[in-house]
């Protein structure tokens, strides 16, 4: 009994704490310009996140080490410097992106403009941080997160033909655009895999103590849990196909274009919650990815880590968050376009994977550190192919937005 | 055992299991004709930075001198007679707070940290 | 220092690597032309005018509140200046069919800017007479494009 409330409690954790700003864009992006047609793209990366996320809780059930110290520990410094390196840059604009998420919606409600509105958010997670235990963070953000399970009502309510919705899980070559449309499938597999949300899970893990015991319920969290947050990507990507398509915008290159989606289905109810899931599915994502940088920081050099202490208990740790949100803050403050950074982040997210994933890999692979409980060669594989996709088309397709004149 | 394998980047706590660091380098003695044997454990910037090379490992050791002062130019030294228990993390009997290894810890306490309410 | 060899080569192995993927990406970009500006601008134009007509819509219906379809007008206003420099700055072997496109996206910031000072006012008679007005610019726009692709004869 108590083993359901853990992994139901895991779930709703996982499915709350699913969509974030680079989730939101890039699937509006997609269904306005393509329809259905990338639907396959979301699915790709959920059934990565999935792998990954499994991973991530064995790996620290049965290991009892994070990520980072698994990767440190079985490579060397010099060879854990380079995905160190990687996730500390990703995770930055991540968290920049995040940021300039909860900006937007305090805009669109309020008016004043979204530059202004980045360092009071930035200084609400800190306090939240530093205040907060971990159990308090991730459950209770998580929880409101629920809100964005209104995309899903919201698409189901628009009666999608779904044999249609079913062929857009099936990848197909573009008719038009071509540039674009593998850009956008690179944004989406990034903005589905993200580093954070799989490393954040292993700590996660170690913070409440876990042990063999909950390897059942790790499966279980990790399969449920990603498949709904996964859902709910699909739902965005569904309303704003028969939303804003069918409204003649196929572009989606202003922020202050998203929350028509729900409008039309809403009317002002569905700018408000808009507005609230948007707010609350980025504030908990910065709470996250804030929290990871200590946590990938102080792993990596073995201090004093653990959200439930004192800040003044392990300053090096507190210290971290506090410089990662303050930093993340100032492109927003500065007037970058949140929309763009977001586009631009993900993508370069699925470039980095290869760096952060095949380390992971490694480990998971090696029975010094997972015993009986290595990885299948599904999981391996699956993988293996998804990451290689998402990095070569990062690698092609970035240039191709950046000097392409879009 | 494998030194490099099985010591090396391993989590180091000291008797009361606060993390100190990793095992960022080792002090062997090498003997003729038998096995090189382990006599300390190095933690601390300057020796990472060793470990990426001799030049950085120059900057940092100078770098620390002018930020902590001379008796910080030196990597922390543990000596390995004092590892008690080598498990997930690697054990040693001693005591953090006696060590010089979180000076820059509590520096950030007493200085910055510590300052903000709430902490 | 047994350590050091390793992690040497590996950063090694690493730059041969980065390298060969920066000359696999000159050649790509080399390879593939840039999307054209015109088309480009054009699409963002006609789908920045069909926003402010749900957006319009949406607030006549009590559905989108004031400040959020003023922060939106002001900033499609933006994209539509931008959009309308763009297609007039880039070259073409037609003028006369590129000015039909610039005259166009034209009309539309007109009636954004009409539709903004309806807003302001409280006017929805004006606010409705701006959504006739993009609708026409709408319309020109979509012609003039056509023509602009049309297969040459």
């Amino acid at each position: 009994m108590k083993k359901l409330v853990e992994i139901s409690l895991g779930v709703v954790t996982s499915v709350g704490g699913f969509l974030e700003v680079g989730s939101v864009a890039t699937a509006a992006q997609a269904g306005a310009t393509f329809g259905f047609q990338l639907i396959w793209a979301v699915v790709l990366g959920t059934i990565c996140i999935i792998f990954l996320v499994e991973m991530a809780g064995r790996f620290a059930a049965v290991s009892h080490h994070t990520i980072s110290d698994g990767i440190r520990e079985r490579f060397g410094f010099n060879v854990f410097l380079w995905p160190l390196l990687a996730a500390l840059l990703v995770n930055f604009m991540v968290l920049s992106a995040e940021i300039g998420g909860v900006a937007i919606a305090l805009e669109l409600a309020t008016g004043i403009g979204f530059q202004w509105w980045a360092l009071p958010v930035a200084f609400l997670a800190w306090l939240l941080l530093w205040k907060g235990t971990f159990g308090f963070i991730e459950k209770g953000v998580s929880i409101l997160g629920l809100v964005t399970l209104c995309f899903v009502v919201g698409a189901v309510m628009l009666k999608p033909d779904w044999t249609a919705v079913a062929a857009g899980a099936v990848p197909s070559l573009p008719a038009h655009n071509a540039a674009n449309y593998w850009f956008m499938a690179v944004s989406i597999l990034g903005a589905s895999i993200s580093p954070y949300l799989f490393m954040f899970y292993s700590s996660g893990a170690i913070e409440d103590q876990w042990d063999k015991s909950y390897l059942g319920a790790n499966r279980a969290i990790a399969g449920l849990g990603m498949t709904f947050g996964g859902a709910i990507s699909i739902g965005v990507l569904i309303v704003a196909a028969l939303v804003l398509a069918t409204h003649g915008i196929n572009q989606v290159n202003d922020y202050h274009q998203l929350p028509l989606m729900l409008i039309s289905v809403f009317g002002f109810w569905g700018f408000v919650l808009f507005v609230a899931s948007l707010a609350i599915a980025c504030f908990g994502a910065a709470l996250e990815v804030g929290l990871q940088q200590a946590y990938l920081v102080a792993q990596g050099f073995g201090w004093n880590w653990g959200e439930d202490r004192k800040p003044c208990d392990n300053p090096g740790f507190s210290a971290v968050y506090t410089v990662s949100l303050l930093l993340a803050a100032i492109p927003i403050t500065l007037g970058l376009d949140p929309l763009r950074l977001t586009i631009f982040s993900m993508a370069l997210t699925a470039a980095s994977l290869p760096l952060t994933v095949v380390p992971f890999l490694f480990l998971l692979n090696d029975e010094r550190y997972v015993g009986e409980h290595r990885n299948g060669i599904i999981s391996n594989t699956a993988v293996i192919l998804i990451i290689a996709l998402g990095f070569v088309l990062a690698v092609v397709t970035i240039p191709l937005q950046i000097f392409g004149g879009t | 055992m494998k030194l490099l394998r099985d010591l090396l980047d391993k989590q180091v706590v000291d008797r009361e299991q606060v993390k100190i660091g990793k095992v960022d380098g080792l002090v062997a003695e090498l003997r003729p004709g038998k096995p090189p044997r382990i006599v300390a454990i190095e933690l601390g910037s300057i020796t990472l930075a060793r470990r990426l090379g001799e030049r950085p490992g120059r900057w940092m050791a100078q770098l620390v001198a002018k930020l902590g002062g001379r008796r910080h130019g030196e990597p922390h030294r543990i000596a390995w007679q004092k590892v008690r228990d080598i498990g997930v993390d690697i054990e040693f009997d001693i005591d953090v707070r006696e060590t010089s290894i979180f000076a820059w810890q509590d520096w950030l306490r007493d200085h910055v940290i510590g300052r903000i309410p709430g902490a | 220092m047994a350590h050091q060899t390793p992690a040497l080569t590996f950063s090694g192995r690493h730059l041969r690597l980065d390298f060969l993927c920066l000359l696999l990406l000159l050649g790509m970009s080399a390879g593939c032309s840039s999307s054209d500006p015109i088309e480009q601008q054009s699409r963002t134009a006609a789908s920045a005018a069909q926003t402010v007509s749900m957006l319009l819509d949406a607030w006549m219906g009590g559905a989108a509140p004031f400040a959020y379809t003023a922060g939106t007008l002001q900033s499609v206003s933006k994209t539509l200046a931008d959009a309308e420099a763009q297609i007039r700055s880039a070259g073409t072997a037609e003028p006369a069919k590129q000015a039909a496109l610039t005259a166009a996206v034209k009309d539309m910031s007109v009636a954004v800017a009409r539709a903004q000072a309806g807003l302001q006012a409280g006017n929805r008679a004006e606010v409705q007479n701006a959504q006739q007005d993009l609708r026409l610019a709408s319309r020109s726009l979509s012609t003039a494009y056509s023509r602009y692709f049309a297969p040459k004869p």
